[in-house]
């Protein structure tokens, strides 16, 4: 009971949970996709260079044109 | 040759650092996370919102150092350019960007409590907002171009001349009648700050510092793969060419 009362406050923030969370929800988004953002280009570009080196499509893992400079 | 030789020997080892960086990163988050929610008593004058502090102020300040980076990386591209500053200028921005983005939310979000306001066209702010908008213009610069040269120096003279707003950032809040606080951290006198609340922030300024270079080694990482990916595609487009012709 006593941890629900501490855990309860913790959570109300002093009256200021609506201004505390968010700016900690909002810091953990941007930064998560700009993460995010970075792995999924890697992963691409190291799909399309893999794709490359074993037959030359120009195509990625989709089957999509990656490239301007294939025929 | 050295142009080449410089990316390869980078590319090598950011693939062996990455992994120990990504691992210290989420460590000095969790532990910043800690010391900022949990650890750290209430302000005796803001009450709970200081927590907000603990990643506004290192997100500001990652917003300013990315741009720093940015301005040094691009007068390298300029006056020397070397390969890895275009690739580390065209990795800085979108980081930068989203720090900044942090930055301007956070603040807003402890404006309203403190302040009673989300926004004011201060000079602090508005200086700060503007950073945001630099760090969008270089993106769309380098990008404008069929030449990719020409969207490269372009983008760096950008934030070249971008780099005035960064001193008037820093003093506006001295300049300028500003309802944003003046720096408690970085003062001729020492840290006007109580150590209960200097730790939870330096250890989180740690994790972002962390966090910025991780992500800027990986994207710099990618953009030389990608760098690659055109090589040989056009290497192989002109062999085919070659062929037909």
């Amino acid at each position: 009971m006593m941890e629900e009362t501490a855990f309860g406050a913790f959570l109300a923030m002093g009256g200021y949970a609506e201004f505390v969370w968010p700016a900690y929800g909002v810091t953990g988004l941007v930064l998560l996709a700009i993460w995010l953002d970075g792995y999924r280009r890697r992963r691409a570009v190291e799909r399309a260079l893999q794709r490359l080196a074993r037959d030359g499509s120009g195509q990625d893992a989709q089957g999509r044109d990656t490239g301007r400079n294939d025929a | 040759m050295h142009r080449f030789a410089n990316p390869g020997r980078f590319q090598r080892l950011a693939t062996r650092v990455l992994p120990w960086l990504k691992g210290l990163t989420a460590l000095s988050f969790l532990a910043g996370l800690y010391l900022a929610l949990l650890a750290s008593p209430p302000d005796y004058q803001q009450g709970e919102t200081v927590r907000i502090m603990y990643v506004h102020v290192p997100a500001a300040w990652m917003a300013l150092f990315a741009y720093l980076l940015l301005g040094l990386a691009s007068a390298s591209s300029l006056i020397w350019r070397h390969p890895l500053a275009d690739i580390a200028a065209q990795a800085l921005s979108p980081i930068g960007a989203a720090f900044t983005l942090v930055a301007l939310a956070t603040g807003s979000l402890w404006g309203k409590p403190m302040w009673g306001t989300y926004w004011v066209w201060d000079a602090r702010l508005t200086s700060f907002l503007l950073l945001f908008f630099l760090y969008l213009g270089h993106m769309a610069l380098l990008d404008a171009f069929d030449d990719r040269n020409r969207g490269r120096r372009s983008a760096a003279v950008l934030a070249l001349v971008g780099l005035v707003n960064l001193p008037i950032i820093k003093f506006s809040v001295d300049w300028w009648n500003t309802l944003h606080q003046p720096a408690s951290i970085t003062r001729m006198d020492g840290p006007s700050i109580d150590p209960s609340m200097l730790w939870p922030l330096l250890t989180m300024a740690v994790a972002f510092h962390l966090f910025l270079l991780t992500a800027l080694l990986e994207r710099m990482r990618t953009l030389l793969m990608e760098a690659r990916l055109r090589a040989q595609r056009q290497a192989r487009f002109e062999a085919m060419q070659a062929e037909q012709g």
